[in-house]
Parts: structure tokens; C-alpha cells; sequence
């Protein structure tokens, strides 16, 4: 099967600072990936240069087939960890943009979501609280049929509820030639939806398996795991 | 095509929130001042703050401009540096277009900007002005010997030329300051300045080319302006005004093509 994301030797340089340090992995389509790591371990570095918002300072990514430009940000939906809308947009305005600009946004698929979470289209960004603009915003990243999902942080700033709701939503909107690349904390409450997990350390790649596989040989769960690799 | 539309439309309606309503407060404030100068007419304690309103919109009418002019800045600025920018920039467009639609929206509204001063300027000039501003101009298009209809639309296309390139600028010196990692705002400042100082360097270089290569002593030796010098400056201008313009986008383009540095 033709990897939908191949990176080989990927690095990214502030000056003499090294955000990512040459990074190789391949996700296959169908799978979803937890991209876990501590604070400053480049993982939204990583997604960033994928989604095409940072440029590689050497190495190389190729989403289907090709490096991250105009033509992935097509098929590939990225999540980042701010909120980029304009906060006196309505939602509805929102869903009217993202349709204007995705071939591929669901704006039924959008209204169910924004219903099932309880979020009017009649409302302004500002006067929601963070956890709500978080939904909308992850509503947003959803509603479209992409090929690779890049989602930052996704359930950081959403009550319980909304996070198993929003992991369930996850599991069954995307197609099974799409993927996910997830990056998390809250490893405990998204293990149970990992097919692989990816580990960075100050910006190396140091473990990448199957959730189950990891499990199996290590004996524990993939959040203890995580636990015990970055208190050494 | 229609994404480049969609983008526009963005732009315009991000931008209209505030600036549709400072064109309309400004032509507001002139029918106000306008109507002040009838009624200090057969009430005269009324000239003194009929004065001080007149003054006011002169001055909010040329400040409408430099709003315009630094709130777009300010959108580009924020749409390509901060968080804003991940929406735009992960769009299925070409930089070029961001680009473009940014520079567009820009030039409608100082055009709306124009045609709002024109009004401004009908509305505050008081009565017994209007025949004297004709005589006047006529004299200088007669002076001049050039035809009005020609040199207003000369100078219109002069102002947005210039308007566009100076703009293009900003692109630029934002491209270059985006590259930072930290105080972005001061880096973009003194990528203008550098920009800016090149700009003149190259200037000065062409007009010694120019009058190096060409007979340009009439400019200098010959008094009067006459209208067919006044086209020729506004021709050199123009297109100096075509290659910072022009040269200033591709650099941009280039920067956020090649290396856009979102952190």
C-alpha cells in the first residue's frame, strides 16, 4: 500500500536550535497516529511543516505523493493550537467560507456536528467560551473528506464530554483511505483510538510502533509508556 | 478564478467592518459642517464653530486616508504573521493570490476613500468658493496648456500607481520581517527602511543615467512648466513606480512561497 506520509530525514533549524532532528517515518492510509512528546519536542514543528505553515530547513515530506504546497493543502486538513478565525465571524459564516474554499467541506456534516455539540450558527466566535471555539474550530477540521488529517492539540481545552464525543466523532468520520496524525497530552483518553503511536524527544524520533505491538512488549499502556520514556 | 473571488470577498468583508463605517462618519461630518456654514449665515455666533467643524473634517478627511493606508497594513501584517495566517495559508492558493487579493482590496478602498474626499472636499468648500476654485484651475490647465480631462485621469492612475507600489513595499519589508522569530513588527520596520534606501539609491542612479544619456537640460534651463513636461515626469514616475512595484511583489512571492515561517 502507497504510504500517505513519508517523511525522510526531516529537520528544521531556529538558527543553532533544532526543532526537529532528522525525522523518518511513513503512515499508511487508514491509520490513526498519536504524535506524542513533552513540551518543545517539535511536534507541532512537525505538523506545521506539513501542513505547509513552516518551511523544512533540510529532508523531506511527501503527502500522496507530494511535497506539502498549494496542491496538499487540498486533501489535508490541519488543526493548529490557536485559534486563527476571525472572532466576529458567526459560524455560519464560517461554514459559507470553508465551502467557498474546500471542495471537499461537508457543510452537512458541519451542521450535525455544531448540533450534536450544542453550538449555534447564529453565534459570533466572541461570544463563545475557549472550549466552544475549540469545537468549532475542530468542526471545522472535520467536516472535510481529506486524505490526512493534522490535528494539534485537538481536546485540550474541552470538557469530558465533549472529548469523548469528539473521539467518537474522529473514529467515525474519517474514510478508511484517509489518516490521522494526532498530536496530544491527554495520551490516556486518546489511546484507546491510536493505531500507532509516534514518540519525539527534543526533537528526535525515538519510537514509532503499533499502539498493540507497544503494548505487548512493553506490558503496559501506551500513557504509562510515555511516563516511563520521559521521566528518564 | 473563483477562489481568487472568495478571497477578495474575505478581505473586503474583514476590512468593511471598519472602514465603511470612518468613510461614512467622514461624509457625515462634512454634510454636518456643510449645513453648519447655511446656518451661520443668518445666525453668526455660529461662524466660530462653523470654523472649528470645517477644520475638523479637513483633517478627518485626509486622516480617512492614513486609516485606510495603516489598518491595511495592519490586516496584511496580522493575516501573515499571527494566527490568522493559518487559516489563509492553508488554503488551496498560491501565495501570489493572497498577494493579489490583499493588494485589490487595498486599491477599492482607496478608491472609495477618493471618491468619499471628493465629496468631502464639494461639501466643505463653502459657497462663494466654487467660482473662484473654477477660475483658478482653469488658469493652471491654461497656463500648463494641457487638457483637464487628460491630466485628472493621468494623475488618478499616478496616485493609485503609486499607492500600489508603496504597498508592495510593505509586502515585501512583511515578507522579509516574517523570517524573524521574535518582534516581527521591528523587523518588518527595518526591512522597509533598508527597502526604502535602496529604492532612493536606485532612483537617484536612473535620473543621473537618464540625464547622463538623454538632452535633459531643458528640464532644468526652462523655467516654466509646460504640459508636456509634467507628462514627462509623470511618465518616468510611472514607470519607476512599475518596477518597485513589481520587483517588491515578486520578492514577496518569493518569501512566502519558499520560506513562510508561521511559528
Amino acid at each position: 500500500m502507497t504510504p500517505i506520509l513519508t517523511c525522510e530525514h526531516l529537520t528544521k533549524t531556529y538558527g543553532i536550535f533544532c526543532a526537529l532532528d532528522d525525522v523518518s517515518f511513513t503512515i499508511e492510509p487508514g491509520k490513526i497516529v498519536g504524535l506524542l512528546g513533552e513540551n518543545g519536542a517539535g511536534k507541532s514543528t512537525l505538523l506545521k511543516i506539513l501542513a505547509g505553515m513552516l518551511t523544512k530547513t533540510s529532508g523531506s515530506a511527501q503527502i500522496a505523493g507530494n511535497e506539502p504546497g498549494v496542491l496538499t493543502k487540498s486533501y489535508v486538513s490541519y488543526l493548529p493550537d490557536k485559534s486563527y478565525l476571525q472572532e466576529w465571524m458567526k459560524l455560519s459564516d464560517l461554514f459559507t467560507l470553508f465551502s467557498g474554499f474546500f471542495a471537499d467541506f461537508d457543510l452537512q456534516k458541519a451542521q450535525g456536528m455544531a448540533k450534536d455539540l450544542g453550538l449555534s450558527e447564529k453565534a459570533r466566535l466572541k461570544a463563545m467560551s475557549k472550549g466552544m471555539q475549540e469545537k468549532v474550530h475542530l468542526i471545522l477540521t472535520m467536516s472535510r473528506r481529506a486524505k490526512l488529517y493534522l490535528l494539534d492539540e485537538p481536546i485540550g481545552g474541552v470538557d469530558p464530554a465533549a472529548r469523548d464525543y469528539i473521539l467518537d466523532t474522529i473514529l467515525t468520520n474519517f474514510s478508511e483511505d484517509a489518516s490521522i496524525l494526532i498530536s496530544t497530552h491527554m495520551i490516556a483518553d486518546v489511546e484507546q483510538i491510536l493505531d500507532e503511536a509516534i514518540f519525539l524527544k527534543q526533537g528526535k524520533l525515538i519510537l514509532h510502533a503499533p499502539v498493540d505491538e507497544l503494548r505487548e512488549t512493553h506490558h503496559q499502556s501506551v500513557d504509562a509508556l510515555f511516563r516511563e520514556v520521559y521521566r528518564s | 478564478m473563483k477562489l481568487f473571488n472568495n478571497l477578495f470577498a474575505y478581505h473586503f468583508k474583514c476590512t468593511a467592518r471598519i472602514f465603511l463605517p470612518l468613510v461614512f462618519g467622514v461624509l457625515l461630518l462634512a454634510g454636518c459642517t456643510k449645513g453648519m456654514e447655511s446656518l451661520s449665515k443668518p445666525l453668526p455666533f455660529l461662524t466660530a464653530p462653523y470654523t472649528f467643524l470645517l477644520i475638523i473634517s479637513a483633517f478627518c478627511t485626509v486622516g480617512m486616508f492614513l486609516c485606510i493606508i495603516l489598518l491595511s497594513i495592519r490586516h496584511f501584517f496580522r493575516n501573515t504573521t499571527s494566527a490568522h495566517g493559518y487559516f489563509l495559508f492553508m488554503l488551496p492558493v498560491k501565495p501570489s493570490m493572497h498577494l493579489l487579493s490583499h493588494l485589490f482590496t487595498y486599491v477599492i478602498w482607496l478608491i472609495v476613500a477618493g471618491a468619499a474626499a471628493v465629496g468631502c472636499v464639494f461639501l466643505l468648500i463653502p459657497n462663494n468658493a466654487y467660482a473662484q476654485l473654477g477660475t483658478i484651475l482653469d488658469q493652471v490647465f491654461a497656463v500648463l496648456q494641457i487638457n483637464e480631462n487628460r491630466i485628472i485621469v493621468v494623475l488618478i492612475a499616478m496616485m493609485l500607481l503609486s499607492a500600489a507600489a508603496f504597498m508592495c513595499t510593505v509586502y515585501a519589508a512583511v515578507s522579509i520581517g516574517q523570517l524573524a522569530k521574535e518582534n516581527r513588527a521591528l523587523a518588518s520596520f527595518g526591512a522597509y527602511m533598508g527597502i526604502y534606501v535602496i529604492e532612493q539609491l536606485l532612483s537617484t542612479l536612473l535620473m543621473i543615467i537618464l540625464f547622463a544619456c538623454f538632452d535633459l537640460d531643458l528640464f532644468i534651463s526652462n523655467p516654466v512648466l509646460s504640459g508636456e513636461m509634467l507628462f514627462g515626469f509623470l511618465a518616468g514616475a510611472s514607470i519607476l513606480y512599475i518596477l518597485i512595484g513589481t520587483t517588491s511583489f515578486l520578492v514577496a512571492n518569493r518569501l512566502f512561497s519558499k520560506h513562510l515561517n508561521l511559528i
